[in-house]
């Protein structure tokens, strides 16, 4: 039986991921909710394809069924975002391993070329890959490939980078657990697609807190230390009020927190 | 290795690392030997299993329980149902198909298990119960495995 992957929600990884698989001669379909491809955030929600032996499920996973499940089937199950993914947790030294890219490349035996790499590091740990502890990927490299990626959009997009940084210095401090971290909540809608790369090209610690249609509250905290966020991920999440679901990896430096009722860290 | 005859250990006793088990494929609330052995011994992975019925599987599917326990055990869907009518107004054991444990079989060679482990097999047909004919079981059990690379244990006793 020839293997089939199934592909997850759309990013610059998945799509590398595709394109590398077309120019091998390789068989991919996407995820599918109803009749539409799978977004990010409903990647693991999916209601098609029926998993079966043979597919290799990238980053996504059927509703019905857990990738454990998946994995009892003899389906192989790559991605790195929850406990128990093989990547996840990896340090930035393994960063591609960890990463799905790299891992779809061992799973095939194929040489990973810089350009794999870079997308592999941004995907995995964007501020490690920035402070260079990323073997083989330079500072450079992932600011050059991240702002030929926004420049599909944005004119120039290292401006922009720039005025959002300006922004988020102006942002107000917020203390918790101990240290500083500027809160981004406020920032103009506009610089919102640049904050990811402001935080983790300038080294900048950061909380941005967002209500939800559904009334609940989004808490996502980046760029603390390990074991900030590991603290945060165990004990301070439950502090700030009642949680609905609590996710991330330390070791990547995010971690994000989904409250019905939310009181705040002064709770 | 290949295929060698047991006819001490039990599949709850047995030293071998993947136990292959025949079910049904009827998500239903009873069941027969050896599956009350199993909710005992490994209730992680009759659960596992139990769910796995639930979500559907069909003739010849197999798939794995690992890692909660020291062995593994490699499910085979080889029966319709746990019982069917006698004729008489009462019920018997449903029949393990030849051609569903065949196909699992297969399936077991093709995902190279048998190189990556060594195996238990009970022997169908031993029991009663088991309403399968032991001497064909024998053969399919012989025909996929006499050369297989690790040892596989058939459980007469099991």
């Amino acid at each position: 039986m020839k293997r089939i992957f199934v592909l997850g929600g759309f990013d610059t990884e998945m799509k590398e991921i595709a394109e590398l698989l077309d120019s091998h001669g390789e068989r991919y379909i996407f995820a599918k909710e109803g009749d539409s491809r799978v977004s990010r955030t409903a990647a693991y929600d999916a209601t098609s394809p029926k998993p079966a032996y043979g597919q290799v499920w990238v980053e996504c996973c059927h509703k019905d069924y857990s990738k454990t499940e998946l994995v009892s089937l003899g389906i192989e199950v790559i991605d790195h975002h929850s406990e128990g993914d093989y990547g996840y947790g990896l340090p930035a030294k393994q960063f591609f391993e960890a990463s799905s890219i790299g891992q779809v490349h061992n799973l095939l035996n194929w040489e990973p070329t810089i350009r794999s790499k870079i997308i592999a590091a941004a995907d995995h740990c964007l501020m490690l890959g920035y402070m260079g502890k990323c073997p083989g990927v330079r500072r450079i490299d992932i600011l050059s490939f991240r702002l030929e990626f926004y420049s599909n959009r944005y004119k120039d997009p290292m401006k922009w980078v720039q005025e959002a940084h300006e922004e988020v210095k102006k942002c107000a401090d917020l203390e918790i657990m101990g240290t500083t971290v500027k809160d981004i909540s406020t920032v103009a809608k506009r610089y919102k697609p640049f904050l990811s790369e402001v935080g983790c090209y300038y080294g900048v610690k950061t909380i941005n807190i967002s209500s939800k249609e559904d009334g609940s509250t989004k808490i996502f905290l980046s760029n603390l230390s390990k074991e900030h966020l590991a603290r945060f991920m165990t004990t301070t999440c439950y502090q700030w009020g009642v949680v609905k679901k609590v996710y991330g990896d330390p070791t990547r430096q995010f971690v994000g927190c989904i409250y019905s009722d939310y009181h705040g860290p002064n709770s | 290795m290949g295929l060698t005859v047991d006819d001490y250990h039990t599949i709850i006793t047995t030293p071998r690392k993947m136990i292959v088990l025949p079910i049904h494929n009827s998500p239903v609330n009873f069941y027969r030997y050896p599956l009350s052995d199993i909710e005992l011994s490994y209730p992680m992975y009759y659960s596992h299993m139990r769910r796995m019925l639930d979500k559907g599987v069909d003739r010849g599917d197999i798939f794995v329980s690992e890692g909660a326990h020291e062995v593994s055990i490699c499910w085979i869907v080889a029966a319709r149902s746990v019982h069917v009518d006698d004729g008489e107004g009462g019920r018997k054991a449903a029949r393990f198909y030849t051609g569903w444990l065949k196909d699992g079989f297969e399936e077991i060679i093709r995902r190279g298990y048998h190189e990556k482990y060594d195996i238990a097999i009970p022997a169908l047909g031993v029991y009663e119960d088991d309403a399968t004919n032991p001497v064909i079981f024998w053969k399919l059990a012989r025909k996929y495995f006499k050369d297989s690379p690790n040892r596989v244990d058939f459980l007469l006793n099991w």
